[in-house]
C-alpha cells in the first residue's frame, strides 16, 4: 500500500519539523507552535489509518486530540503570559534562575 | 432508536466503574462555580476542608467500585487499579494538608488550587484503570495539564513561573512524542485498534514490513512515559520543576503522578506490549540503570534538600522500572505498588518537616537542618526514620519494599541490573546519612523554631507510625499487597 | 429538454438572484438612500480601512503585542474548539434524544467555564 507509506513519510516529516523546532527555537511561543505540530503529525496518521481501515475510532481520537491541543495551548499561553509579566521576556535562553 | 437505547444502557452499565473520578470532577467544577461565590473573599481556607472531604469521598467511591471492564474495553477496574487509585488519593489528601502552612503564610488560598488538585487526581484515577491507549493518553494529559498550572501557581514568584514554564515545555514535547508513538502503533495494526489486549495480539502478528513501525511506536511510547516518570535521560525537567514549584506541590509531584504513571506504565507495557517485549526490554533496562546511577550520583552534591529529594526520586523511579521489566505484570505491579506506598509515606514525612522548617517558602538548604537534634529531638528523630527508610536501611520498611522489588528482578533474570541497584543503594545511603549527620552533629544556628502546626504534626505522626508498624510486619507485607491488589 | 445541465438551472437562477440582490442592496444603501439621508460631512478618518475609531497601525508588524491579546486568544481557542465537537454530532443528529442530552451536558460544562471566565473579569478589556 504505497499511499499509506506516503502518509507515514509525510507525518514523519511534520513530526520531525516539530521536534527540531522545539529543540532549536528560542522563542517560547514558537516552541509551543512546534509542539502543536507534533500533535498534528500524529493526527494525520490517526485519520489516514482510520480511513484506511474504514472505522471511525481513529477519527474520533483525532478530534479529541484537537480539543486537547487547544487546552494545552491555553495553559501554555497562560504560563507564557505570567512569565512575561514577571520577566519581560519570553526567550527561553533568558530563563536561567533554575539551573538544570 | 436502537442506538440511543444501547447508548443509555451501556452508560448505565459502565458508569459505576467511574463514580470516583466523575464525582471528583463534578465536585471540583461546582466548587469553582458557583461554590466560590458562596464562600466569599475572606474565608477561602474553608475550601481546604471541602476539598479534603470531597477527595476522601471520591477515594471511597473508587474503592467500592465494582470489579470489571467497561466503556468498550477502555477502562478496567481490578485490584491493581484500586490499589494505585488509593495511592493517588492518599497523596492528594496529604498534599492538601501539607499546603496549609505556606498558602496561609503567603495569602494564596484560592478555590482553584484545590480544584486543580482534584482534577489531576481524577486524571490519575482514570489513568491507572485505562486499558486503551486513547483513554490512557487523555487521562495522562488531564493529570499533567493540571500539574503544569499547579507548578506555576505562585505567579508572583519568578522561580515558580519559570519552573512551570520548563515543565510545561518539556511536558508538551513528551506528550507529542507519546501521541505520535500511539499513532504509529495504531498504523501498525492497520488502523483497527488501540485497545491494549487487542494490540498485544495484533503487534505480535505484525508482518515484517511493519516491525519498524512497531519498534518506533513502542519506543516513542516508552520515551513519553519516561518523561512523565522522570527517568534518565528524560529527567531534565524534574530537578528544576521540583525546586521551583511550591513545596507542597513538589511533594505532590513526587508522589501522586509518579504512582499513577508507573501504574499505567506496568499496564501498558505488561499487557499491551507484552508480546513484543524483545523490542523494549533493552531500552527500558538502559533507562533503569541510567536512572539509578545518575539520580544517586547527582543527589550527592546537592545543597538544597528539595533538589536532593528530586534526584533521589529519579533514582527511586530507576528501581521501580525493574518492576515494569517483570514479565509477570501482576507481580511487577504488586512490587511497584508496595514500593510506591512506602515511598509515599517516607516522602510525605520528609516533606512535612521540610515545609515546617521552610516557613514562608524560602530556605530549603540542607544547612537549615543543622543541629535539629538538639533544638527539636522529636522532629529530628522523625526525619531520621524517614530518611533511613528512604535509604532502604534494614530493618525499616523501605528495606522490605526494595527487597521484594529486587527479589522479583532476580527471579526474572535481570541479575546485572539488580547488582547495579544494590551498589547505587549504597551511594544513596551516603547522601541520606549526610543529612542525618547535619542534623545530629552540627552546631545549631541561633533563633527559636516556631511550634509545628497541627496538620503537619498529624501527617508526620501518622507516616512515622506507619513506617515503624510496617517495619514490624515487613516479611508479611508482600502477602498483604497480593491480597489487596488481587481485589 | 434533457440536456446534462438541466438539473443545474435552478442553481443558475439562484446565483443570478443572489447577485441581483447583492448589487441591489449595495446600490440602495450606497447610492440611493444616502442621497436623501446622509449629512455631507467628509472627514479623513472615514477613509481609513477599519473605520472603528482605533487609529491605523502603520508600524512594523514585528513588534510585541499587548499581553491582553494573548488572554483573548487563549479564551477564543478554548471555546472555538467546541465547534469541532458539535459539528460531527450535528451531522449525525437524527432526532435522537439520548445524544441530544449528552451534547447538552457537554455545552453546559462549557457554560460553567464561560460563567467562570466572565466572573473572573477575564473578558474586560480595560483592567
Amino acid at each position: 500500500m504505497p499511499s499509506m507509506n506516503m502518509v507515514l513519510i509525510f507525518s514523519f516529516l511534520l513530526f520531525s519539523l516539530g521536534v527540531v523546532g522545539v529543540l532549536i527555537r528560542r522563542n517560547a511561543l514558537i516552541i509551543l507552535m512546534c509542539a502543536e505540530l507534533m500533535l498534528n503529525a500524529a493526527n494525520i496518521n490517526l485519520i489516514a489509518f482510520a480511513r484506511h481501515s474504514g472505522t471511525v475510532a481513529g477519527q474520533a481520537f483525532a478530534l479529541l486530540v484537537m480539543g486537547l491541543a487547544a487546552a494545552e495551548v491555553a495553559i501554555g499561553l497562560a504560563i507564557v503570559v505570567a512569565l512575561y509579566r514577571r520577566k519581560n521576556t519570553i526567550t527561553v535562553d533568558e530563563i536561567h534562575l533554575l539551573k538544570g | 432508536m436502537p442506538f440511543a437505547q444501547s447508548l443509555l444502557e451501556s452508560l448505565g452499565r459502565d458508569l459505576p466503574y467511574l463514580y470516583g473520578p466523575l464525582f471528583l470532577v463534578f465536585a471540583a467544577t461546582l466548587m469553582i462555580w458557583p461554590g466560590d461565590l458562596l464562600v466569599g473573599r475572606t474565608n477561602k481556607r474553608a475550601w481546604s476542608y471541602v476539598a479534603f472531604l470531597v477527595l476522601a469521598a471520591g477515594g471511597a467511591m473508587a474503592l467500592y467500585a465494582p470489579l470489571g471492564q467497561g466503556f468498550s474495553g477502555m477502562f478496567r477496574v481490578d485490584g491493581l487499579t484500586k490499589g494505585f487509585q488509593f495511592l493517588s488519593v492518599l497523596a492528594g489528601l496529604i498534599t492538601i494538608v501539607l499546603s496549609q502552612p505556606q498558602l496561609n503564610a503567603l495569602r494564596e488560598q484560592t478555590v482553584e488550587y484545590y480544584a486543580l488538585i482534584l482534577f489531576s487526581t481524577a486524571g490519575m484515577m482514570l489513568l491507572v484503570g485505562a486499558t486503551d491507549l486513547v483513554s490512557m493518553y487523555f487521562s495522562l494529559e488531564l493529570m499533567a495539564l493540571c500539574i503544569y498550572v499547579l507548578v506555576a501557581y505562585l505567579r508572583h514568584q519568578e522561580r515558580s513561573v519559570e519552573a512551570g514554564m520548563k515543565y510545561f515545555m518539556l511536558g508538551a514535547f513528551s506528550s507529542g512524542i507519546l501521541l505520535y508513538g500511539i499513532s504509529l502503533l495504531f498504523a501498525a495494526t492497520g488502523g483497527l485498534t488501540t485497545n491494549l489486549a487487542e494490540l498485544n495480539e495484533k503487534l505480535a502478528l505484525a508482518t515484517p514490513n511493519h516491525t519498524l513501525l512497531v519498534f518506533a511506536g513502542v519506543l516513542m511510547v516508552l520515551v513519553g512515559f519516561a518523561f512523565k516518570v522522570a527517568a534518565v535521560p528524560f529527567h531534565m525537567w524534574s530537578p528544576d520543576a521540583y525546586e521551583g514549584a511550591p513545596t507542597p506541590i513538589t511533594a505532590f509531584m513526587s508522589m501522586a503522578p509518579k504512582a499513577a504513571a508507573l501504574g499505567a506504565f506496568v499496564r501498558v507495557f505488561g499487557t499491551g506490549f507484552h508480546g513484543v517485549s524483545g523490542e523494549w526490554m533493552l531500552p527500558i533496562s538502559f533507562l533503569a540503570g541510567a536512572s539509578m546511577v545518575l539520580g544517586n550520583v547527582a543527589a550527592l552534591r546537592q545543597q538544597s534538600l528539595k533538589r536532593l529529594l528530586a534526584y533521589s526520586s529519579i533514582a527511586h523511579v530507576g528501581y521501580m522500572l525493574l518492576g515494569v521489566m517483570s514479565a509477570d505484570a501482576q507481580a511487577g505491579g504488586q512490587a511497584i505498588w508496595l514500593y510506591m506506598l512506602t515511598y509515599l509515606l517516607m516522602q510525605s514525612g520528609a516533606f512535612a518537616i521540610l515545609i515546617h522548617l521552610q516557613g514562608k517558602g524560602e530556605g530549603e538548604r540542607i544547612d537549615d537542618f543543622r543541629g535539629l537534634a538538639r533544638r527539636r529531638p522529636v522532629l529530628a528523630f522523625a526525619m531520621l526514620v524517614c530518611l533511613l527508610s528512604l535509604a532502604g536501611i534494614p530493618p525499616l520498611v523501605g528495606f522490605f519494599s526494595k527487597f521484594y522489588l529486587f527479589k522479583l528482578a532476580i527471579e526474572q533474570g535481570h541479575i546485572t541490573l539488580t547488582v547495579l541497584a544494590l551498589l547505587t543503594s549504597a551511594v544513596a545511603a551516603f547522601y541520606y546519612l549526610n543529612v542525618v549527620a547535619t542534623m545530629y552533629f552540627k552546631e545549631a544556628p541561633e533563633g527559636e523554631l516556631k511550634p509545628m502546626g497541627s496538620g503537619l504534626a498529624l501527617i508526620l505522626t501518622v507516616t512515622c507510625a506507619l513506617i515503624l508498624v510496617g517495619t514490624l510486619f515487613g516479611p508479611k507485607l508482600l502477602d498483604w499487597t497480593a491480597k489487596i491488589t488481587l481485589g | 429538454m434533457s440536456s446534462p445541465a438541466t438539473p443545474f438551472i435552478p442553481l443558475l437562477i439562484l446565483l443570478l438572484l443572489a447577485l441581483a440582490v447583492g448589487i441591489g442592496i449595495l446600490w440602495v444603501s450606497g447610492w440611493l438612500l444616502p442621497r436623501f439621508l446622509k449629512p455631507s460631512n467628509p472627514q479623513q478618518a472615514k477613509l481609513t480601512p477599519y473605520e472603528c475609531g482605533v487609529p491605523l497601525f502603520q508600524g512594523s508588524a514585528r513588534q510585541r503585542y499587548g499581553v491582553k491579546f494573548y488572554l483573548v486568544a487563549m479564551l477564543f481557542i478554548l471555546f472555538d474548539v467546541e465547534a469541532a465537537f458539535l459539528l460531527p454530532w450535528a451531522v449525525q443528529f437524527k432526532s435522537n434524544l439520548a445524544t441530544f442530552w449528552v451534547m447538552i451536558a457537554f455545552v453546559a460544562t462549557l457554560l460553567v467555564g464561560y460563567v467562570y471566565v466572565w466572573g473572573k473579569g477575564a473578558l474586560e478589556w480595560e483592567r
